[in-house]
């Protein structure tokens, strides 16, 4: 288990796929600790420099589509801009998402290469709270 | 694909070979190559044509698509319905491999069941063949996410319950079917031409290890087959004639022999089947059957399925020298990612063969011959 300021995420296991549960006391928490989370699957975070900064707007019609959608983001700049993120700073209105990510781009010289993430899935998704703070399950598809 | 090499020509260049292939066909993490760049405009040609794109650019020869299933392009594609975010995931993707369980395995034929069918498929005993596995990348599972978006929509409008928010559908005939179809066989076509531009690059590493034609070293393409794919088909169901959508989802098609979509190279056979194994085991060549058509609208099983999660078989593989395990049994591996081979190990997967008598013991493909991997590389 990896814990950081904002939460702590661990690796499910799942026979085809990969999946993160995380845990935090807030939302915003959550958000933040799945991105690094989604980062831990393809390389080492602590690998990574802060050197570019991104910034997200998103909303949607519910909790679960948000943290999907948000994930799905990072994805597709992995994807088509190779960008990583080591630190996030999420801001949440409702259903908006506001927020900003600093990493790097991949280099396979530089940075461990883990597993390539095919994609974000609504299987067996959750984001609930409990009386220790929030919790949500994401599985990946790799 | 075949060789018209044996095993014992290969045996003393496969490392060579496994580190060429790997520096040729990019895999891992964002990877590519830098002399193929494609335009948005021509991506979508990709979309619409499939390998015939791929062929027109001088991957492969023209004979290919004659050994492809729906000769490497399906029709309908509409890529003004797929979204500039999966082309733009799809732009520095193609001609790669990926990661996970997509593979390049070089092997070599160690036993034949049926030797009318080998013949026919150009296969022999000791004789060496690749293997490609990879599909159509993140443009393909954009068009996977942008559609479950819309998809769920439908599932509400139209009513139809469901048991998991991974799923969702809609009525093939309705706009948001036919758009999902159309959409999908543009992703489809971005496989086929993805596999063929790596086909042709295996051809070239073949030639430069051994300073060799292409044609002179026997290269051909066997069969291309898709996995996880929905199609518009006709089967006999109670005695009629009837036009189907066949998903086929962890499984691959094998049409029986004199079927019209059965390349007519192999028409007396069946359309062949590969069925991949581990990278430390075996791999199937099988072909299709009537028993097929009549029982499981020509579709049979596509690998072997794992049998342990990757993160249990990160802890099963904790502090061994997998790459060297396999090369002690004369298996070599590279690979891009440095968790891949430990996620991949062979006995995290059934054992193929187990599966093929299954399918085989069904009647629902037949045995053609087995293949073990001499080289492999992974993303």
């Amino acid at each position: 288990m990896a814990t950081h300021p904002q939460g702590s995420f661990q690796f499910i296991d799942h026979t085809a796929d990969a999946g993160i549960l995380v845990k935090a006391p807030t939302l915003e928490g959550i958000f933040e600790t799945a991105g690094l989370g989604f980062s831990e699957l393809v390389t080492r975070v602590d690998s990574l420099n802060c050197l570019i900064q991104r910034q997200f707007r998103l909303q949607e019609d519910d909790m679960e589509t948000l943290l999907v959608s948000w994930l799905q983001e990072l994805l597709y700049l992995l994807d088509t801009e190779g960008l990583i993120f080591g630190r996030f700073q999420v801001n949440l209105k409702d259903l908006a998402l506001e927020a900003t990510a600093w990493g790097e781009v991949f280099d396979p010289e530089i940075h461990t290469m883990k597993t390539e993430v095919k994609a974000v899935t609504y299987h067996q998704l959750e984001v609930v709270e409990d009386d220790q703070g929030w919790k949500a399950q994401v599985i990946f598809d790799i | 694909m075949r060789s018209g090499l044996e095993r014992k020509e290969v045996k003393g260049h496969i490392r060579k070979l496994v580190e060429t292939l790997f520096r040729n066909i990019p895999s891992g993490i964002g990877s590519k190559r830098k002399d193929l760049r494609l335009s948005k405009a021509e991506l979508k040609k990709v979309l619409v044509k499939g390998v015939g794109w791929a062929v027109r650019q001088g991957f492969g020869l023209e004979e290919d698509p004659e050994h492809i299933e729906e000769r490497g392009c399906i029709q309908g594609a509409d890529p003004d319905l797929i979204s500039d975010r999966a082309l733009e995931r799809g732009r520095p993707q193609l001609g790669t491999l990926g990661s996970g369980n997509h593979f390049v395995e070089v092997g070599y034929v160690d036993e034949v069941y049926d030797e009318h069918a080998a013949k026919a498929l150009g296969l022999f005993l000791d004789q060496v063949t690749i293997i490609i596995h990879t599909g159509s990348r993140g443009l393909g599972h954009q068009v996977c996410d942008d559609y479950i978006k819309i998809l769920m929509k439908s599932t509400q409008k139209y009513g139809i319950e469901l048991p998991d928010r991974q799923l969702c559908c809609a009525p093939i005939a309705s706009e948001e079917g036919r758009q999902y179809l159309a959409a999908m066989a543009g992703a489809a076509n971005y496989a086929f031409a993805n596999r063929q531009i790596i086909f042709h690059w295996v051809r070239e590493t073949f030639e430069r290890v051994f300073q060799m034609s292409s044609e002179r070293l026997g290269l051909r393409l066997i069969y291309d087959v898709c996995h996880n794919i929905a199609k518009i088909e006709t089967h006999r169901v109670d005695g009629k004639e009837r036009k189907l959508c066949v998903h086929r989802k962890g499984a691959t098609r094998a049409f029986p022999p004199h079927h019209p979509d059965t390349p007519v190279a192999y028409k007396d056979v069946g359309q062949p089947v590969l069925i991949p194994g581990d990278m430390g085991r075996y791999s199937y060549v099988l072909v299709g059957t009537e028993q097929a058509m009549a029982e499981t609208f020509g579709s049979t099983c596509h690998g072997a399925g794992r049998v342990m999660s990757r993160k249990q078989a990160m802890r099963v593989s904790k502090g061994r020298a997998i790459i060297r395990e396999l090369e002690d049994q004369g298996i070599t591996v590279r690979s891009a990612g440095k968790t891949t081979v430990r996620e991949e190990i062979p006995e995290a997967y059934k054992d193929v063969s187990q599966v093929v008598e299954v399918v085989s013991g069904a009647g629902i493909s037949k045995k053609v011959v087995r293949l073990r991997p001499m080289g492999v590389i992974k993303g």
